[in-house]
């Protein structure tokens, strides 16, 4: 729903658009930015949430935020059924280049898993953080090219879009869906760095606080 | 080993029952918080703080230096005034709390009953929180099979178990999370203050189980303001006063002793898990 309310509005805007190939550019990165800031939202609240749990039985802390993606990924995963449609309805290339679907996908619940422990416990220190989430995931998305293509960023911008995590995520993945090309090495390089490092200090993060959550909800 | 605090001579170990006389050894612990005074800080105020150069965390000695081994086979019971620093030395054992000085040793499988049906859902009926509750104390479908009739034959809570659990009353929470805690197996079991629900039939049924767990060689520790109840099922006793252990001896020698502190005699009120 929120896709066409977007598509609607940026189509008005753009003129000359590529009509249908962009509705199928802006449903897949939708779809992808959701799963990445469902993961972080619901991520946030998980330990706070299972303080009852927390303080009364031993075991893996790190379940909760874990629990929360999973739960992200269960709900993504109609999404790529109803997108599936969309690429078919659209006449998008099928082809042995959509197997990067599944690494680049990967890496985004890898990030996802990473921004939810970050969340789940910066929100045991500052219980306002979530009131705070709707407010930064909006602008998150705004400059995130899901709106518009990465292509079209002006190269001298292009530092500085790199510093969204999601920009080499989400323009791999239009590469790979929509464009039907294998995404360029640097983009795969910069989303696979954004994972791997969100993910371990996000790990290394939670851990080193987990003992004190007992403590301090 | 179950886990381990930052400091590495603090350790807290989970080993066969059969590799020590002891069940649990706690040697030097002291737990110490360093938690905001505000029940829920926000980044806004802290934010506010920081501009005020306000300093606001509070530390509290909860646990200090504590020393005491517990044998195989015995009912140890913690007395104390609110405060005093019982619960969290329970959760320290659990595993819950890290030690901020000292060890726990804790030789077996641990079983808790800190606060009453905690991890059951809801909307889940008994029979499914059963199997929850099993899995989250480690053990397979299969073995958790192999103990429901176990455990909904003592909590006797008949047809309720195949109804969700938000239908239940306290007491008959207390009843299906007592039961859980008792027929997984445990060779140690840590109760806070959990004997106070249930009717006097079932307190009885418990005070029994209990008796019988320890008549098979294994460890309870057992919180709790209901005197009586220490009286009769422990056979140690440890008063805790500011997070001290302020007298260990037999049961009715640390309950005498308590009492005469607390200034009350024998009475309901002090007898009875309210």
């Amino acid at each position: 729903m929120l896709g066409i309310v977007y598509f609607t509005l940026v189509y008005i805007i753009r003129s000359g658009g590529r009509g249908s190939i962009f509705l199928a550019h802006l449903m897949l990165s939708l779809f992808a930015f959701r799963l990445v800031s469902t993961s972080v939202s619901r991520g946030a609240r998980s330990v706070v949430g299972g303080g009852k749990l927390i303080l009364n039985v031993a075991f893996p802390r790190l379940i909760l935020p874990l629990e929360s993606v999973l739960e992200s990924v269960m709900r993504f995963l109609p999404m790529v059924a109803v997108y599936a449609v969309l690429h078919a309805v659209v006449g998008l290339p099928v082809g042995p280049q959509l197997l990067w679907v599944v690494p680049i996908i990967a890496l985004f619940v890898v990030f996802g898993a990473g921004a939810a422990m970050i969340t789940a416990t910066s929100q045991v220190y500052f219980r306002d953080l979530t009131n705070f989430l709707p407010y930064f995931t909006r602008i998150w998305l705004y400059t995130s090219p899901i709106l518009f293509y990465a292509e079209d960023v002006p190269e001298r911008l292009r530092p500085i879009l790199y510093c969204n995590p999601l920009f080499p995520m989400l323009a791999s993945l239009n590469d790979v869906v929509i464009e039907g090309r294998t995404p360029p090495f640097g983009l795969l390089a910069a989303s696979l760095a954004w994972a791997v490092g969100t993910i371990l200090a996000g790990t290394l993060f939670f851990i080193s606080r987990e003992r004190e959550f007992a403590i301090r909800l | 080993m179950r886990s381990a605090s930052e400091n590495p001579a603090v350790t807290l170990e989970n080993r066969p029952p059969e590799a020590n006389p002891w069940a649990v050894k706690v040697e030097g612990l002291s737990v110490t918080y360093r938690t905001a005074v505000e029940k829920k800080p926000t980044l806004s105020k802290t934010l506010i703080r920081l501009g005020r150069r306000e300093r606001v965390i509070r530390e509290i000695r909860a646990v200090r230096e504590v020393s005491f081994e517990v044998a195989h086979g015995t009912a140890l019971g913690v007395v104390g005034v609110n405060g005093a620093g019982k619960s969290t030395l329970l959760r320290t054992m659990a595993g819950i709390l890290p030690p901020t000085r000292g060890r726990v040793e804790v030789f077996g499988r641990v079983s808790t009953l800190l606060a009453l049906g905690v991890g059951f859902k809801g909307e889940l009926t008994g029979q499914e929180n059963v199997v929850l509750g099993g899995l989250a104390a480690g053990l397979s479908r299969q073995e958790v099979a192999a103990k429901y009739e176990d455990i909904a034959e003592f909590a006797e809570l008949g047809d309720f178990m195949e109804m969700p659990m938000r239908t239940y009353s306290s007491g008959m929470y207390g009843r299906l999370a007592f039961s859980v805690a008792i027929n997984m197996d445990p060779d140690i079991l840590l109760i806070d203050e959990a004997l106070s629900t249930g009717d006097a039939r079932f307190k009885e049924k418990s005070f029994e189980k209990m008796r019988e767990l320890c008549s098979e060689a294994r460890t309870i520790v057992l919180v709790s303001h209901g005197l009586r109840s220490i009286r009769e099922l422990c056979d140690e006793a440890i008063w805790m006063h500011e997070g001290r252990i302020a007298m260990r001896d037999d049961a009715d020698t640390v309950i005498d002793a308590y009492k005469e502190f607390l200034h009350v005699g024998e009475s309901e009120v002090t007898n009875e898990d309210v």
